[in-house]
């Protein structure tokens, strides 16, 4: 009789936790949103590199601490900065200036939204003279520095050459 | 038995408050990160509008300073500076980088991706990890959306007056008004005003952790701010917006020691900057 009791009372506060315990300790995905995510043995930068992870890859939050996350990724668990991660999978690039010119070179191939539709109308060419009451406006060296096309792959690169690793 | 229903009884009674505190406390905490989940940015139309928006103050930078057309600068700078950007979140932002035709010292960000250092910069620099320092910290203006956020820049939401969509798409002359002002807001912050001091100090941090990560000296935008602040007593222009050095300075060399970086060597890359940026 005493066990069922027991019994009684074991699964009542299960039924509690199982109510009210995930709402406030669940936690999410997160992803990768850095080209590589240095997963740390603590909660500071100069820390042990337990393993890194790579962009788009899904680690398992554990808790939060300030600008840290600890997570578990494959078998390890460790620290990850606020900053390299999110919770939805990282996008790829967002351009104005692509929707542009597709729109003023082959018309309205696919449906831009209104807005990038209303970025195209005054963006670039047609509007040059909506300029500042207060500063001069330089369209010209604006669309010099924008032709520079440099892939992330070779800028990875540039900078894994220069620091050796 | 009587007394284990009494035992029953008490145990639910006094765990209930914890419990009830427990999920009080995750409502609260879910409704303050409420409004920060809103803030995110992650809507393509709000990406677009932080575009077009810091395409305009990057066309009002280069009309301030001018840009300093050379090709194999502005290549090294671009390589640099978007290899660092890749160790941020913002992998949907296409950054850019260029350099401003001017002898001041001074590096700034326009949202989208929009990233300029002056020639003056360039000149005081001594290495490339000084370099991705100063980029890194442009770089986190960007990423962490300082001006965005400033000024409330969204592409969709109806209720913002600030609705970038809506005057944008607009096409009356108030609308194009409003736009205008706005920009020329945003250029007041980085001309005049400067950017809020918590923003700097955050910016520092940021461009510390890039820099780290990416594998350069983590003690390289301290040691540039230190250059340059012993310019400024030494009558150089400095730009006015970047001020606060001894304070930025003490933050960096504190975040340093704090995450047990202070001290230690790393990869400086002096002569591959000198092979690339010959301007004395």
């Amino acid at each position: 009789m005493t066990k069922n009791l027991w019994n009684l009372l074991n699964s009542t506060i299960s039924i509690f936790m199982l109510l009210f315990l995930p709402s406030a300790v669940l936690a999410g995905d997160l992803y990768v949103q850095s080209i590589k995510a240095r997963i740390l043995s603590s909660p500071s930068l100069g820390s042990r590199i337990v393993v890194e992870a790579n962009r788009g890859e899904v680690l398992k939050e554990l808790e939060k601490e300030g600008n840290w996350f600890k997570v578990s990724y494959k078998e390890s668990t460790g620290w990850v900065s606020r900053l390299l991660v999110g919770p939805k999978p990282p996008s790829g690039k967002v351009s104005v200036l692509e929707e542009t010119e597709e729109k003023l070179e082959k018309g309205s191939r696919r449906r831009a939204s209104a807005f990038a539709t209303a970025a195209a109308a005054r963006g670039l060419a047609e509007e040059r003279a909506r300029i500042s009451d207060q500063l001069k406006v330089d369209y010209d060296g604006l669309e010099w520095m924008e032709k520079i096309n440099i892939s992330d792959e070779k800028a990875a690169m540039f900078i894994i050459k220069g620091v050796g690793k | 038995m009587n007394r284990l229903f009494k035992l029953i009884s008490s145990i639910l009674f006094l765990t209930f408050p914890v419990f009830y505190m427990t999920v009080s406390h995750a409502s609260d905490d879910f409704r303050k990160r409420a409004p920060q989940v809103e803030e995110t940015f992650t809507e393509d139309d709000d990406i677009r509008a932080e575009i077009v928006f810091g395409r305009e103050l990057a066309a009002r930078i280069i009309g301030k300073y001018g840009i300093y057309k050379n090709n194999d600068i502005t290549q090294y700078v671009n390589m640099l500076g978007k290899g660092l950007s890749q160790y941020t979140n913002r992998p949907e932002l296409e950054f850019r980088f260029a350099v401003l035709d001017t002898d001041s010292i001074n590096a700034f960000a326009a949202p989208g991706g929009y990233i300029f250092i002056t020639k003056g910069a360039l000149k005081a620099i001594e290495d490339e990890a000084e370099l991705a320092g100063v980029l890194a910290h442009e770089i986190a203006h960007v990423s962490e959306r300082h001006i965005v956020k400033e000024l409330d820049i969204k592409g969709k939401d109806e209720s913002t007056v600030a609705n970038i969509g809506r005057i944008i798409g607009g096409n009356t002359e108030f609308l194009r008004g409003v736009f205008t002002q706005m920009v020329d807001e945003a250029a007041d912050i980085l001309f005049e005003k400067g950017f809020k001091k918590q923003d700097e100090i955050d910016a520092d941090r940021i461009a510390t952790l890039i820099i780290t990560t990416a594998g350069y000296d983590p003690s390289a935008l301290s040691r540039y701010l230190k250059k340059i602040s012993s310019d400024e007593k030494e009558g150089k222009t400095i730009g006015s917006t970047h001020p606060l050095f001894s304070e930025r300075i003490e933050k960096i060399d504190t975040l340093l020691v704090d995450n047990n970086l202070a001290g230690k060597k790393y990869e400086i890359v002096k002569e591959r900057f000198h092979e690339n940026v010959r301007l004395r």
